[in-house]
This record gives structure tokens, C-alpha cells and sequence, in this order.
């Protein structure tokens, strides 16, 4: 089966779209349409480099959390949204202990939500897709991925190898899900762990798979800026529910939860876990 | 294998973190200021595979202020192709020049045997460090993944790097006429 597919510059990096062609042209270019269309809306709210947005008005205090109802630039709707968002960085920030903090980004710190906004805008256009006739398809946003599936369809999902750039270290196998990845690798240590007030040292990358891609990306973003702490927090989570771990350090070593291995078919057995050294799978 | 070639090419595309929210605004600023971009009938395309250039490759006009609305999406043109049993044909197949903040950006995808072995970068903006960024990082970092890819049946690749979405625009439609 061929796959139908689209690629849009959005929010400062590529969306991409692909979907089985069992959908017809037309379907899937409407609802491609609509989906970047949302996408877009929700860059110009949240966009803290567009001087008048709400975010920016947050920023520099203009608007007030509690104000929002009343502003000439958000529909009811997106105000209803705003509150959501700001409900999802608080979740955050409870949940990795403050590592992940969108109310303390940058220097000098400040709000900017863009950490969480990213895989929730993928969240609601994969959802906008699914409601406009494309129920099956892969929403790619800029390595962040959310995928829908049809029946016991599968994607794979390669994980690219941080030391390593044209090589995929682990291949995930999903239907509904999230795959989310953070790393420091291109960008230089850009995630900053606010606990210690330096950049976030350790580890390299971390992927986390679940059903949500705006808590899934938000929790690879915490990991990261754990370190070494990460393997406690990211245990704890995949022990209370379904997001699972894989982590690649600074010296090239690998972990994983356990119920990582449920999407990692080839990680099956590969331990023993935290009794020995750790498992190289580049060897 | 057709799905897998294209999602992953276009995805390994996609793939790419160019930028954040944070560096894309700062690219956009840089090209406000600064940025008269590349003509992009100025190309020597050095072709490695034959294929005639595309004189057809007009380009879009390059305005400066579009970096989000870069789907300058010209002509584009194949050469020298033939079809392979799987649908997907062989030859060098040239993507659309893609305007992005610092110039335009082109490549040309060389497929052979129904699979991507060679991407080819026809035009990069050589405006300051763009250039070494583009084609040092981003394109040999694509383009390999690109090619893993194709070969693990994967159909998208999760991960961290950042590419330039001109390159990834350029590449898609020269994937799209060779059919993969």
C-alpha cells in the first residue's frame, strides 16, 4: 500500500503527514489543509516571538492568566484551550518535580510554554485529521511523532542513534500511540535543568512512548534535564502507567523501562537491568 | 517498501528539528535584516548523474519575508528516467527550488533500482555560516538517514536533529516524480 503525504514548515520546524492511500486524494488534502490551518492558529497564540500574542502579552504582563475570557484576539474556545495548556505545563512541572518548568524558561526566565505546545497543537491536528475522514496516519511533528492506526496496523518507528546520526539505534513498533525524542546533541546542551541552574548534562537523548504526544514529549524534555537522575523518574512513571523509556547517555549507553520493551520487540531479553554494565547495542 | 521509502525520506525529512520556535524566529529576524536572497536561475547544478538540468527550474521569486510560507514550490523536472517493476522509476529526478530565509535551496534525488542512493545538493544560499550548516549538518545527516532508513522498514524516524526545510521540500518533490 502506497502512503498519501504532505510536508508543511510550521511552528519552526517541519510537520509531516503520511497516511495509507485508502483515503481519497481529496480527503486527505482537505483535511491536511485544515490540519495546518489549526496548526497555524495556534502558533500565532502561543508564539512568544510574535510581540502581540497572548503568550507574549503573558510574558511581559500585559494579560493575566485569569483574563483571558476577555481578550479581542482568543475565541471562547481558545481561551477554554489556553487554560488547558497552562493546566498541561502545571501537570508537567508537578509530575518530573519542577525539571520541566514552562513558567522559568530561558534567561532571564520567563514564560513560554513552547516545550508543551509543540505535541499538544500535533495532539489536536492528528485529532482534527481523524475527524475529517483520515482515521490512519502518522503526524510527524519535527521527530515528534503521533500516529493513529486502523485494526491491528502497525508503524515503526525508528530511533535515531544520538552519537551516531545516519543510524537507528531501536525500532519501535505502535498503532495509537506517541513516540516522542529529545536530545542535546545538535542543538548543544539547549535544555536547562532549572533544579541546578545549568544546562542539562548526562545524558544524550531520551525517547518516551505513550498515548500522548504533549505528555510525551514534555517528559523526554524533563528526563533530559535530569540526567542521571532520569532513571528514578522515568521508573516511577512507567511503573504508574503507559509511558515507557528508552535513554541513550553521553557515554553512549543505553536503559530502558521494562515496559519499553512491550513497543521494542528486539529489547526483549537484552538485559539483565541494572545488574551489570549496561547493554551497548551499537556493539 | 514503497511506504517505507517514502515515509521515511519525507520523514526524515520532517524529521528534522530544524529549528525550534526559539531559532526558527531567530532565522526569520536575521532574514528581515539581511536577506536578499540567491537568484535561483544562478544554479550550476554540478549533476552527477547525467541528467540534464532542468532549465525549467524557474524559480520562485525568492521574497525574503516567507519563511514560513516557503512552499515555493516551481517547476520541477526528471530526467533520463525508466520504470522499475515496482512503479518507482529509476534516473535523477530534480526537485523544486525552495525559497527559505537565507536564499533558495535545491536538490536532485538519484534513484536507482527503486530506491534512493544518492541526493544530490543543486543550490544552497552561501550567505555567511548557512552554508556550512546546510551542507556540513544538515544534508549529509538527511540524507544518510534517508538512506538507513529505507533499508530498516521503518516508516518514521523519532530523534532530535534538525534539518533545513528547503532541503526537505526539495527532496519531497523529486520523490514524488520518481514515484516513491
Amino acid at each position: 500500500m502506497a502512503l498519501l503525504r504532505h510536508a508543511k514548515p510550521l511552528m519552526g520546524t517541519v510537520f509531516s503527514i503520511a497516511a495509507p492511500d485508502s483515503v481519497t486524494p481529496k480527503t486527505f488534502e482537505d483535511a491536511w489543509y485544515e490540519a495546518c490551518e489549526l496548526l497555524r492558529r495556534i502558533e500565532e497564540i502561543y508564539s512568544p516571538f510574535i510581540p502581540e500574542s497572548p503568550v507574549s502579552r503573558i510574558r511581559d504582563g500585559r494579560l493575566g492568566p485569569a483574563d483571558l475570557d476577555w481578550q479581542p484576539d482568543l475565541s471562547a474556545a481558545e481561551a477554554a484551550d489556553f487554560r488547558e495548556v497552562l493546566g498541561l505545563c502545571a501537570q508537567l512541572r508537578n509530575e518530573s518535580n519542577g525539571s520541566f518548568d514552562a513558567w522559568i524558561v530561558g534567561d532571564p526566565p520567563n514564560f513560554d510554554p513552547c516545550g508543551a505546545v509543540k505535541g499538544w497543537a500535533a495532539e489536536r491536528a492528528s485529532a482534527l485529521l481523524a475527524e475529517r475522514g483520515v482515521p490512519a496516519h502518522l503526524l510527524n511533528a519535527g521527530g515528534d511523532v503521533r500516529l493513529r492506526a486502523q485494526g491491528a496496523a502497525t508503524w515503526n518507528v525508528g530511533v535515531e542513534d544520538p552519537h551516531r546520526p545516519d543510524h537507528i539505534l531501536v525500532s519501535v513498533t505502535i498503532g495509537e500511540g506517541a513516540v516522542a525524542t529529545s536530545g542535546t546533541r545538535q542543538r548543544g546542551s539547549h535544555v536547562w535543568d532549572p533544579l541546578r541552574h545549568r544546562p542539562a548534562e548526562g545524558l544524550a537523548q531520551v525517547t518516551i512512548v505513550g498515548p500522548d504526544l504533549a505528555l510525551a514529549d514534555g517528559y523526554a524534555t524533563a528526563a533530559l534535564a535530569m540526567g542521571e537522575r532520569a532513571r528514578v523518574f522515568l521508573t516511577e512513571l512507567g511503573a504508574r502507567g503507559p509511558y515507557q523509556g528508552f535513554t541513550v547517555d553521553d557515554a553512549k549507553g543505553v536503559w530502558w523501562t521494562e515496559g519499553f520493551e512491550h513497543y521494542a520487540p528486539t529489547l526483549r531479553g537484552l538485559l539483565p537491568r541494572d545488574t551489570g554494565p549496561e547493554p551497548d547495542l551499537r556493539s | 517498501m514503497r511506504k517505507v521509502l517514502l515515509a521515511l525520506l519525507l520523514t526524515a525529512v520532517g524529521l528534522g528539528l530544524l529549528l525550534s520556535f526559539r531559532s526558527r524566529s531567530a532565522t526569520g529576524t536575521t532574514t528581515a535584516l539581511g536577506g536578499s536572497a540567491l537568484s535561483a536561475g544562478a544554479s550550476t547544478s554540478p549533476t552527477t548523474a547525467g541528467a540534464a538540468t532542468p532549465a525549467a527550474s524557474a524559480s520562485a521569486s525568492p521574497s525574503a519575508s516567507t519563511a514560513a510560507s516557503a512552499t515555493a514550490g516551481t517547476t520541477a523536472s526528471a530526467a533520463k528516467t525508466t520504470s522499475t517493476s515496482s512503479g518507482a522509476k529509476n534516473g535523477t529526478f530534480t526537485g523544486a527550488t525552495e525559497s527559505i530565509p537565507f536564499g533558495n535551496v535545491q536538490v536532485q534525488a538519484v534513484i536507482s533500482g527503486g530506491k534512493l542512493t544518492n541526493v544530490v545538493v543543486l543550490q544552497v544560499p552561501d550567505r555567511g555560516g548557512y552554508e556550512d550548516q546546510i551542507v556540513q549538518v544538515a544534508v549529509p545527516e538527511l540524507k544518510s538517514e534517508a538512506l538507513s532508513a529505507q533499508s530498516a522498514n521503518i516508516d518514521v524516524v523519532s530523534g532530535a536533529t534538525y534539518t533545513s526545510q528547503g532541503y526537505a521540500e526539495s527532496l519531497q518533490s523529486a520523490l514524488d516524480q520518481a514515484g516513491l
